[in-house]
């Protein structure tokens, strides 16, 4: 297996990992890029007895802690600007509308859970990891995968309902005048 | 065997909203490009000669014009396509923008060229691709690379494979154009991104991304502080755009308050 090899086969899963686990997007060219050096250093240290996507994961759950510690520091992108680079050329406009509701509400949701939570969750939920693989790739017991797992699940409905609750009070005020 | 539990989206008890959040999440993708653009990133980052990682990779590429091929393409070229390739990168990575979460879902993206395809000898290693990539004869050199494609989708990765004929190059789709201009001027070259849109602005005049063109056909004059000609043009968006989302950064652009 060549660096391009797991490049070619294992981007996507590295991007979304990193965007699932809270990397704001303007960081994730960098911190994507970040994850792939080290898959290029550490290759040949890589036992190919374990999959990639849980030594990848595992790799990209550092960096996105990394660049989490260091995100108070980052530029905020202000809203008008992100929103100018938010073109989607591709996408149907109505439907891109409503997946970018469904996108804030996912964040919304994820943002209750603490990191470690959040790991499990997304792995667990989004990408379909079994608790093994992650028990491996964090290297954490069985037990503590569940457990980080139902404590997220409960955070991240509590973090869905509040978020619904916050905007269905804003449609009522705007409702109101 | 496995004692996991099922997962939240299979066991159907989720309320609507909860539903909803986790598909986006579940089919979460990469904007267009990116990879290619990351990739291209990084060939450059593990090809400079002066860390350890480069004098790994000369040695497995001896006998190839690799490194002559790297610092032949000179000084100017290198720096421009890093800025280029970071700040498209970034660009398109903000196509799924903060809270926005727009998404490229089922579009092809171009995968790295693999050391066969390219025909370089000894390209056996891991690091090889990256001399490869730039050592293939026909390949022009990054500055070259930039200037004939500015969108990040076709910088560095995405050239055609050495073993097909080569093809004219295809044309642009408006959206490709509009992100490229928005690469260009995110990397600091505003005149190319005025270019690239005066252009778009010529081929579809009424097309799909007018304001998206316009917005920043504003903000590349200003880069260039062509102000008189930014607040014309500012103005006429205004206007006809009263309530686009744009709005905002279009008056920021031509220097009116917020």
């Amino acid at each position: 297996m060549t660096f391009e090899d797991v490049y070619a086969e294992h981007f996507e899963f590295v991007w979304r990992t990193l965007r699932r686990l809270g990397v704001p997007v303007a960081d994730l060219p960098d911190v994507a890029q970040e994850v792939f050096l080290v898959v290029h250093r550490r290759l040949g240290d890589f036992e190919e007895r374990a999959k990639v996507t849980t030594w990848l994961f595992r790799i990209s759950a550092r960096a996105a802690r990394d660049r989490r510690r260091r995100a108070h520091v980052r530029r905020e992108i202000s809203a008008e600007e992100s929103l100018l680079e938010a073109v989607d050329p591709a996408a149907d406009p109505s439907r891109a509308l409503e997946r970018a509701d469904d996108h804030a509400l996912l964040e919304q949701g994820l943002s209750a859970l603490d990191q470690e939570q959040r790991e499990v969750f997304t792995a667990f939920e989004l990408e379909g990891m079994p608790g093994h693989a992650i028990a491996a790739a964090l290297e954490i017991p069985l037990g503590t995968v569940y457990s980080r797992l139902r404590l997220g699940r409960e955070r991240f409905r509590q973090g869905i309902t509040r978020a619904v609750a916050r905007r269905s009070g804003t449609r009522f005020r705007l409702e109101g005048l | 065997m496995t004692d996991d539990p099922p997962r939240l989206l299979d066991e159907g008890a989720l309320t609507p909203d909860e539903q909803r959040a986790l598909e986006v999440g579940v089919h979460e993708r990469p904007p267009l490009g990116a990879k290619a653009a990351i990739w291209a990133g990084l060939s450059l980052k593990l090809a400079v000669p002066a860390t350890a990682a480069a004098a790994t990779m000369t040695a497995t590429v001896a006998g190839s014009s690799g490194v002559a091929a790297t610092s032949g393409a000179g000084a100017a070229g290198l720096l421009t396509t890093m800025a280029l390739v970071k700040s498209a990168g970034l660009g398109l990575a903000l196509g799924a923008a903060v809270g926005s979460g727009l998404y490229f879902s089922g579009r092809a993206e171009p995968t790295p060229p693999a050391p066969h395809e390219l025909g370089v000898e000894g390209a056996t290693s891991v690091a090889a691709p990256f001399h490869a990539a730039t050592a293939r004869p026909n390949a022009p050199a990054p500055a070259e690379r930039a200037s004939a494609a500015p969108s990040a989708a076709s910088t560095g990765a995405s050239e055609p494979r050495a073993e097909r004929p080569r093809e004219a190059p295809p044309v642009e789709s408006e959206s490709q154009r509009v992100a490229g201009a928005r690469a260009w001027l995110r990397a600091g070259d505003a005149n190319r991104a005025l270019e690239t849109l005066g252009a778009l602005e010529r081929d579809e005049p009424n097309g799909l991304l007018i304001q998206e063109r316009e917005a920043l056909t504003v903000e590349a004059l200003a880069a260039l502080g062509r102000r008189d000609a930014a607040r014309a043009r500012a103005d006429a968006f205004l206007v006809r755009y009263p309530r686009s989302p744009h709005v905002l950064a279009v008056r920021r652009a031509a220097g009116y308050a917020p």
